[in-house]
């Protein structure tokens, strides 16, 4: 099972910092990402067979590992509730402007609960079928694309200062944190050995894609369209007309968005659901499920008033929050960890 | 749409709380009913037409100083 988390929004503050070399602050971002994955892997095989929720207890003592879990669990909810959101308005605003946001909101939480119902296995078979379609469709879509795109758009390359790099690679470094989940998956993975090189190449296949929508993205618009634009993809895939029949391709990216935010959300949603049953020391996450739906669909609603509101949180605050819990917690765990010398049963 | 939101509430309550009741899965049913609290507090207010305060606010609220910095220009 290979677990991969497709990221398709390409963040305005990453253009605007890094302007032509934006490709070149997700390579940035991806490093991180494998940085931040050894430590989550490394952090998990001290304790074979568990998951996040069941070894913090056993590393900080049974009450603070509890509220540190619970912490994750918010942390779970909320990345779930933010990829719902994300996916939602969008539709919205780009598709169906007519037609209230909870609806959208309604459904996407019925299926995740659904696929959670299923189990893991489920979600992993549901990825297998998505993955190859949405690969495929990127990359067609990257081709048709060639004839609107201007190499001068990307040049000068390196032209960007070391701050504005550094600052522009925070967005999608947060993004690429999101293999924390992988604390609470790795137990569940058919192939315990090879973990490393999964997630290498999971995280890899991500920066593919990430780098195949920005590249295409910034040849066709340039640095400064791009971060103007709310949904920079869709524009660019409405630029697509050949010969004035092969046009109108809106459709594609939104059918790459929503499968790939269903497994991403799901995962996260399946995530919170294990967490807090583990928290509670149940034995079956599955009576947890329909309260957290409720939970994800009023969140979903009540957290931003707007997609400017939520894209702005997204870019600024966002980073950080993620990366306190992404980086920096499981860094102190891991070294909590190899100061005890627990962990080796 | 209060009376949807009660349907709703009480189809979940339906589905769940009969087997966990027959299992004598206590625990499961305190998670479950702690969590439903939780769904009914930020959905109630919400279709009444309150205004909950988001968390989102305290979330930015916490990290506005490195949030500002990182302010497109």
């Amino acid at each position: 099972m290979i677990y991969a988390t497709l990221i398709l929004f390409i963040p305005q503050n990453t253009v605007a910092y890094a302007k032509q070399d934006a490709w070149l602050s997700f390579l940035i971002a991806f490093a991180g990402g494998v940085l931040i994955s050894l430590v989550v892997i490394n952090l998990s095989l001290c304790f074979p067979g568990q998951t996040l929720f069941e070894y913090l207890p056993l590393i900080l003592g049974r009450w603070p590992g509890k509220i540190i879990g619970f912490f994750y669990v918010w942390l779970f909810i909320h990345f779930c509730t933010l990829v719902d959101r994300e996916y939602c308005s969008t539709v919205v605003a780009a598709f169906m402007p007519e037609t209230p946001l909870v609806v959208f909101l309604i459904h996407g939480t019925i299926m995740f609960a659904y696929i959670t119902y299923c189990g893991l296995e489920v979600l992993a078979r549901i990825n297998q079928l998505f993955l190859p379609l949405n690969v495929s469709l990127l990359t067609i879509l990257f081709v048709l694309a060639t004839p609107e795109m201007k190499v001068v758009n990307i040049l000068p390359v390196f032209d960007t200062g070391l701050l504005p790099l550094a600052k522009s690679t925070l967005t999608p470094l947060s993004w690429f944190g999101e293999i924390i989940t992988l604390a609470v998956v790795i137990p569940y993975l058919a192939e315990q050995k090879n973990v490393y090189r999964l997630t290498i190449k999971a995280l890899f296949f991500v920066l593919v894609l990430i780098e195949i929508a920005t590249l295409g993205v910034l040849l066709v618009f340039g640095p400064t369209l791009t971060s103007s634009y709310l949904f920079p993809v869709l524009s660019g895939v409405k630029m697509i007309n050949i010969a004035n029949f092969i046009e109108r391709l809106e459709i594609f990216p939104l059918i790459v968005w929503i499968t790939s935010g269903t497994v991403k959300a799901t995962l996260f949603f399946w995530a919170a659901a294990l967490g807090s049953a583990q928290l509670f020391g149940l034995k079956d996450y599955r009576p947890l499920i329909l309260p957290l739906a409720v939970i994800v669909t009023a969140l979903g609603y009540l957290l931003h008033p707007s997609i400017i509101d939520l894209i702005n949180f997204l870019t600024q605050a966002f980073p950080f929050y993620a990366l306190t819990f992404e980086f920096i917690i499981p860094l102190l765990l891991l070294m909590v960890v190899l100061i005890k010398g627990s962990g080796k049963k | 749409m209060i009376f949807l939101l009660s349907l709703v509430f009480l189809i979940i309550i339906y589905l769940e709380v009969p087997p966990l009741v027959k299992n004598k899965s206590w625990r499961e049913l305190i998670a479950f009913a702690v969590f439903l609290w939780l769904g009914m507090f930020l959905s109630v207010p919400l279709v009444l037409g309150f205004d909950l305060p988001s968390p989102t606010k305290a979330i930015e609220a916490i990290f506005k100083p490195l949030a500002n910095w990182l302010k497109p220009p």
